[in-house]
Parts: structure tokens; sequence; C-alpha cells
């Protein structure tokens, strides 16, 4: 069994009055490919928020590497290995396709010792690896959806993350899109990444993750390999009621 | 001949700009340029309007990195032109009771010092966006005037007794001529013409050393997404800081040099904080293309050579008296029909039809 | 006594401002435009009146309706046909386009009426009545009448006619007023018009409390908007209240460090911004 790259514990977000993650308590093992499921508002990516240093916990604390991560700033966390992709795709829209995962090679954990120009050459590697390459010097803006997403997973890989988080990466995308990116994200776990993944498809949770951990109004109801974790039954209510629960316990 | 220099130069600045002409190219324009603009004051006149473009340009380059690349449109950056100036007085003023610095040392103490300013006016202006960013940056360029005037500060019995004068005369000495061998070079027309060049050679490189640095990329990643840049690994506050005080040296170094060339601080000074130079910064930058490193350049060229060839063509006094309308009716036609500025010719396919500009008015039309 | 006195003045004038805040606060909230020619409009209705007063001796209290109508409609015009173009664009451009605006309206009114002082004196313009040791210029006194009634006006038309209900409609969301069959650009011109008619009144009954001139209300700009971000952008009783503060701030400023008073201003608005950015009575939507 590998250790914990990330440890949450007890983990707690309120925002006024409301409470957006409740008591979560779970670890990603390092090199494994961690699901985070639920139904919307369930809190996921307050949690991703929490981890990457946007939403500050408001109860608990979250370890990465050993290294607890309560008061640093985004911009710290993303240098010491963290990296996230946005539900949301937003590229630097006046940039070429690759002068935005350069920000990446410069700003991220490898960022430090880099220069501008090597950096660009760290671009072209992982242009390479997410099958963009071609479209290196187009404008970001110019990328239909599918590309964009890869634009965005390009940037998060050119911050060399031990730890990288996916925020609904597969919303968005048809059939075969989503099997190309579910190689992708197999060929980013081969290279030693840890990963956790924000999903609603079930054939990705299924396909690629090692585990999942189940979230619903903000608290933990379940975490265990996706076979266990499908045919759950608080799970199963949670995302379709309890009539259909109780159909499917019977049967 | 003035106006032929600024046409010139604004074709060869557009030339260096163009992405799609072969390098070397780009090169003997710029080498061009700038050797056009070094012999310049051997083959006009007067070198004032010229002077007063080169100027521009360096405050407008120092605009272009805080609301260019950053995306954050500051509107105050005349406070620290202003300040720029009359500290760079306090310094090198020969009056009693002033150190009588040389402008070596002089105006880049100056520079330095509004920098600092502006780095401790940053930290708290920055951590607003948007409208609040921009009206309160406005705020600054009202409010700093004032701070100037201040008793308790720079009053007789203040913390800087009398730096900027106290009530009397501020001053700077008069630039003295240059004697080359058996030639003297006329102050004005030469030496004081030399230390706007400077300050426009000086914007520029700056701006071309941080296009290409991470610093540079680490801005416009801010403009586009700043969240984004943030969970990237860009310390946000520190860049945008920077940049800010950046923009304030800009606008200081053209602000001591123009300060310099009026002399006298105390009736002439107001005006170096007035609205027209406030705007004056950010029209510059949005003719020429806001965010890029010839933009202030081209910019600062057509509208001088605007001025220049209206000049030429109506009569003084009553050029000089519609003067401020007409500048104000510039700005709104190219917030209107241009706001990507002349580099949205340069810089992509787009070609030169009336098209354009109709496009352009209606382009956010909600 | 004396303080006392500037107390008063200070409340007097606030009502003033806060009328020029409402305006200000009204095309932000609505339009989410900063408007920066609001200075503007307010000097042009000072100049309105006063030569409607000098050249055919109409008081300016009597004129005030006018003066309203004449600004309402160059605002209306100028948001359907101009400011209507950029309203998707960048903050960016529509400040530089009001900003502009503004730079024209002033160099025009410098060309055409000169830079001399002006100020409209009807017969009881240095006539006061006195409360014990306090005394009110009657003009003071019809300002903040005229305010007062027109904050009040403004607040029955957007919370019990139709056109104000669709007015904070589409403050509130464009997307949805639009599918209820709001005319957007109508709405929008009609809001500014108002804006302008708010500065207008504005601009007349500071006409009369002391002498101006083209240049001389440029710093209006960022005393309207602190004066919303005091009391808080939708809010009416905060633009009243944030009028009445800084009302007292302008008077005890002009008196003990006039020539910081901006700086004083400044300093508070940044305090704000800072500390409670949503002001002290604001909140979602327009009330």
């Amino acid at each position: 069994m590998s250790s914990p790259i990330l440890e949450v514990r007890g983990a707690a977000k309120r925002f006024g009055g409301v409470a957006a993650v409740q008591d979560v308590t779970f670890e990603v093992n390092s090199g494994e490919i961690l699901g985070l499921i639920g139904p919307n508002g369930a809190g996921k990516t307050t949690l991703v928020n929490m981890v990457t240093g946007v939403a500050s916990p408001t109860r608990g604390s979250i370890v990465f590497e050993g290294r607890p991560l309560a008061g640093l700033r985004p911009h710290q966390i993303g240098r010491m290995g963290i990296a996230r992709t946005f539900q949301v795709v937003r590229p630097f829209a006046n940039l070429t396709v690759l002068e935005n995962v350069a920000v990446g090679a410069m700003y991220g954990a490898g960022g430090a010792r880099r220069s501008a120009a090597s950096a660009m050459r760290a671009a072209e590697e992982v242009l390479d690896f997410v099958h963009l390459l071609p479209r290196r010097d187009d404008p970001a803006e110019s990328l239909p959806i599918a590309g964009r997403k890869r634009l965005e997973l390009a940037k998060a890989l050119a911050m060399e993350p031990r730890l990288l988080l996916l925020d609904e990466v597969m919303a968005g995308l048809r059939g075969v899109e989503i099997d190309q990116a579910m190689d992708l994200v197999r060929a980013i776990s081969a290279r030693g990444i840890t990963l956790l993944i924000i999903e609603h498809v079930m054939k990705v949770i299924t396909g690629v993750c090692n585990r999942v951990v189940v979230l619903d109004y903000g608290r933990k109801i379940a975490e265990g390999t996706p076979a266990q974790v499908t045919t759950d039954p608080a799970v199963i209510e949670a995302y379709l009621g309890k009539r259909y629960a109780q159909a499917h316990r019977s049967t | 001949m003035n106006l032929l220099i600024f046409v010139v130069g604004t074709g060869l600045a557009i030339i260096a700009a163009r992405p799609l002409s072969p390098p070397r190219l780009r090169r003997a324009a710029t080498t061009a340029l700038i050797a056009l603009m070094v012999i310049a004051p051997f083959i006009t006149s007067s070198t004032s309007i010229l002077f007063d473009a080169l100027t521009a340009m360096c405050i407008a380059y120092g605009w272009n990195i805080i609301g260019g690349f950053a995306g954050y449109a500051a509107f105050g950056n005349v406070a620290y032109l202003g300040l720029g100036a009359f500290v760079a007085a306090g310094f090198m003023s020969r009056q009693p009771g002033h150190l009588a610095w040389p402008w070596f040392v002089g105006i880049p103490l100056a520079v330095v010092i509004v920098s600092l300013i502006a780095g401790a006016v940053g930290i708290v202006v920055l951590r607003l966006r948007g409208h609040y960013f921009s009206i309160a940056t406005l705020g600054v360029g009202v409010a700093m005037p004032q701070v100037i005037t201040s008793d308790a500060a720079f009053g007789s019995h203040g913390l800087f007794p009398n730096f900027f004068g106290g009530g009397l005369p501020l001053n700077f000495p008069l630039a003295d001529d240059i004697r080359v061998g058996g030639a003297v070079l006329d102050a004005d027309r030469f030496f004081l013409y030399g230390l706007g060049l400077g300050t426009a050679l000086a914007g520029w490189t700056i701006t071309r050393l941080l296009a290409r640095s991470k610093f540079g990329y680490g801005l416009v990643a801010i403009r586009e997404n700043e969240e984004a840049a943030e969970v990237m690994g860009v310390n946000t506050t520190i860049s945008k800081v920077l940049a800010y005080m950046l923009s304030a040296a800009l606008a200081a170094l053209g602000g001591a040099v123009i300060g310099y060339k009026l002399t006298n601080m105390t009736t002439e000074a107001e005006a170096l904080f007035s609205t027209t130079n406030n705007l004056q910064m950010i029209i510059i930058c949005l003719i020429g293309g806001v965010g890029t490193l010839w933009g202030p350049w081209i910019g600062a060229f057509i509208l001088f050579g605007l001025q220049e060839g209206l000049r030429v063509v109506s009569s003084s006094a009553e050029f000089l008296a519609w003067q401020g309308v007409i500048f104000a009716l510039l700005v709104v036609l190219v917030v209107l029909f241009l706001p990507r500025g002349v580099m949205l010719f340069v810089a992509t396919r787009t070609r030169l039809t009336w098209r354009v500009f109709a496009r352009n008015l209606v382009a956010h039309r909600v | 006594m004396d303080f006392v006195q500037h107390i008063l003045n200070g409340l007097l004038q606030g009502c003033i401002l806060a009328l020029i805040g409402l305006g200000f606060s009204l095309v932000w909230g609505i339009l989410n435009i900063i408007n920066l020619a609001h200075a503007a409009f307010i000097m042009l209705a000072a100049y309105v009146t006063y030569f409607l007063w000098s050249l055919a001796g109409i008081d300016p209290f009597i004129s005030l309706p006018l003066t309203m109508a004449v600004l309402f409609g160059l605002g209306y015009i100028l948001q359907r046909y101009v400011i209507n173009l950029v309203m998707g664009a960048t903050i960016l451009t529509t400040f530089l386009l009001t900003f502009g605006f503004e730079s024209l309206l002033v160099n025009l009114a410098l060309r055409l009426f000169s830079a001399d002082t002006r100020q409209t004196k009807p017969i009881y313009a240095n006539a006061s009545f006195s409360i014990g040791p306090l005394y009110v210029p009657y003009t003071q006194l019809g300002a903040v009448v005229v305010a007062l009634l027109l904050t009040y006006l403004l607040y029955l038309f957007l919370d019990h006619t139709r056109t104000g209900s669709s007015i904070r409609a589409v403050g509130q969301d464009r997307v949805a007023a639009r599918l209820m069959g709001i005319d957007i650009g109508r709405t929008y011109a009609l809001t500014f018009g108002i804006g302008a008619a708010l500065a207008a009144a504005s601009g007349t009954l500071l006409s009369t409390t002391s002498g101006f001139a083209p240049n001389g209300f440029s710093a209006f700009n960022v005393l309207a908007f602190s004066v919303v971000v005091l009391g808080g952008l939708g809010s009416i009783p905060g633009a009243l209240l944030g009028g009445l503060v800084f009302g007292l701030v302008y008077e005890f400023g002009g008196t003990y460090v006039l020539s910081q008073r901006d700086v004083v201003i400044f300093a508070i608005l940044i305090l704000v911004l800072v500390l409670r950015p949503t002001g002290l009575l604001g909140r979602e939507g327009y009330r």
C-alpha cells in the first residue's frame, strides 16, 4: 500500500449560514486515481478549492506530502506541486496555445529554475503529450471545447504537479472524446502523477478510478472501489432518491 | 519638418511592429527609427514638439504596463507624473535651502522615491478590481496635488521643510548648453531633447524586456484570468504591485524631465496634474494598441503628429484655443471606432476599410 | 455655536451631495456604468439655470423642472445613440467614453462661456432666516427641500410604477427582463436620462449656493462615487446617508484643512472600499 500524498481530516467550510462541506475525512494515496462524486451541490468543487487554497477551511486540516496547507495562498500551493483544472474552462484568450501552457511551466513546481525560453520548450513537450502541438501558435480562443479542455489539462501538467485535481474535465465532451480523455488520464497516471477526479460520467469513474469517495450535502457518505460505491444503497439514494434505492435493494 | 519626422517615424515603427514582416527588416526599421530620432535635432529648428511626444511616450509606456499588460486600468498615474517633477525639482533646485544636486542624481532619485510611494499606494489600491480600482486611482490623481501643498508635510515647519518651495518659487536650474569642439549645442534643442529621447527609449526597452520575461507573462496571465493565474503559481499581489510601481516610475521619469524643461515649477506645475495629461497616456496606448511593445510609440507619434499637422494648417491662436475640445473629441472617436488601436491593422490580417470602423462601432452593443 | 453652524451647513450641503450620489448610483446600479460625465451634466445644468436667470430673469427654483427636462433629454439621447454602443465592452472603454464626454463638455463650456466665475443670485440670494443663533440661507433651505422631495419622488417612481419596476428588473437580470418583454434599450436610455435629470437638479441648486466655473465640477465624480460607496450601491437611504456624511466632511474639511480636503475624502473612500465595500446600507438590487 503506498503512502498518502494528501490527507484531509475533518475538513469543513461554511459560507455564511450554509455548510458547503462538513467533517470530510479521506486520504489520497500516492500514484492512485481517486474519484470524487456526488450530486450537484455536494461540495466537491468547494473541497478542491480548499485543497488549492482558493477557499480556506473553517475547520479541519489538509496535509500534502506531510506539509499542512493551512494559511498558504493559492500560488504557494501551486508551486508546491498541486495543480487543478477548472470546471468552467477559460484559457488565456489573447495568448497562443503554447504561451498558455508556458505560463504553467514558468510558475509551477518546476518554474523557479526555468527561464522563459526553456519554459517554452517544456511547454512544447506537454503540448505534444496532449496532442495539441499542431495548434501551438493559434490563439487559445480559437480552440473548440474539446481542445480547450485538453489545453486546460496541459496548463496544469506543465506545472509538473505531483497531485492533479481534475474538476469535471469530461463535461461537454461526447463519446469518442470521452474515450480519448480517459486514455489521457491513464497516461498521466502512468507518469507517476496522483489524480483526484471530480466526475459525473459513470463510465469514467468505473473505467479509470482505483477508489471513489462520495459526497452528499457536504458530507462523505461512502468510500471504496467503484464497484462497491455504485452498489452502495446510500449512494443510490443520494443520486436517485429513496424509492429507487429500495427498489434496488429488493432486486 | 517635425511633421515629416512624425510621419516617417510612425511608418518605421509600424514596420518594426508587424509580426508578419521578416525579422531582419524589422530590426532595420528599429535601427533606422532610433537613428532618425538621434539626428532629429540637427535637421529641425525646434525639437519642442518632438520632446513632448517622446516624454508622453515614456509615460504611456508606464501606463501600458499596468493598464495594458496587467489589465488594471489605472486612472491616476498623472499623480506620479507631477510628483516626479516636483521631487526632482526639490533635489535639483539651486535656490537657498535646497540641495542643488545634478540631473543624473536628482532625476533617478526622484524616480525611485516616487516608485516607492506608488508601491505603498498600490498595496492598498490593488486589492480592488474593475470599477473600484479605476475610481480609486482616479482619486489618487485628484488627491496628490493637494498632498504637495500640504503644510504639515512640506510647509516651513513640516516634515520636509520647504522641500517643494514652501510658498517660495521652486525652480529647476537652467540647463547648460553643451560645448563640443568649437560648436555650441543649444540646451533646449539638444540636451533636453536628448533626455526626452532617453526617457522614451527607457520605456521602450523596459517594455521589450518585460514582454519576453516570466514577469511579463505573469502580468498577462493576471489580465486574462486572474484566478487561474493564481493557482498556476503567479504571486498576483506582488506582480500587480511591481507593475504599478514600474508604471509610476516611468510616469515620474517623464514628469521629471518635462519639469526640467519647464524650469519654473511654481506657476506652470499645476498643469502637470491636468486631466489632459491623465487621459493622454491612456489614449496614446489606445491609438497604438494597448498592451503591445510598439503601441505607445505609434500612438504618441500619431497623436502629436496630428497636433503638429493641425498647427501647420490652421492659424496658431485659433488652434490653441480649441485644443482641449479637439483632444476630447479624439478620445471619444478612438474609443468608439478604434478601441484596439492601429495594431488591429498591423498585427492581424485586417484590411483598412470603412467596414472595420463600422464593425468596431457596434461590436459591443447589448 | 460656530461649530453647530458648521454641522448645519454640512448637513444642508450633504443633501445636495446625496442628490448627486443618487443620480450617479442609479446609472451605476442599473446600467453598471460609472458615468464620469455626471459632473459635466451638473455643470451644464448650472449654466442653463444661470443663463435662464441672467437673460430671462427666471428664478432658479422655477426653472428647475425645465433644466431637468433638458438634461433628461440630453442624457436619453446620449445613452440611446452613443453609450449604448459600448454597453458590452470593457470597463476601460466605458470609462474612457464617459471621461471623454466629460472632457468634451467641460472644454466646450470653457470656450463658450469662458472661465469666469458665475453665480445665480435671485433676490433672496444673500438672505437667510435664523433659528436661534444659527442661520440658514434661503437658497440652502430651498436646496434641501428640493433634494428631499426628489429623493422621495424617485423612491415612489421606482417602487410604485410599472416603468420603475421594469428599470429595477433590468438592473437585476437583463436577460430575464428581456424575456419578459421589457425593451432594454429604452429602459437603459430612460434610466440614464433620469440620472442626468437628477444631476441637473443638483447643478441648479449648486448654481445658487456658490460661484462656479466650467472646470470646478470634476471633483464631484469622485465625491459622487464616495457617497455611493459609503452609503451602499442600490440603496436610496444609503445615498442620503452617504451624502450627509460627506457633506459634513466637506464642510469641516473646507474649514480646517481646505487644501487637503480631497485627500480626506479619498482616504475615507479607500477605507470604506478596503474594509466594507458594500457600504453601510448596501444590498442586492435597487431599493
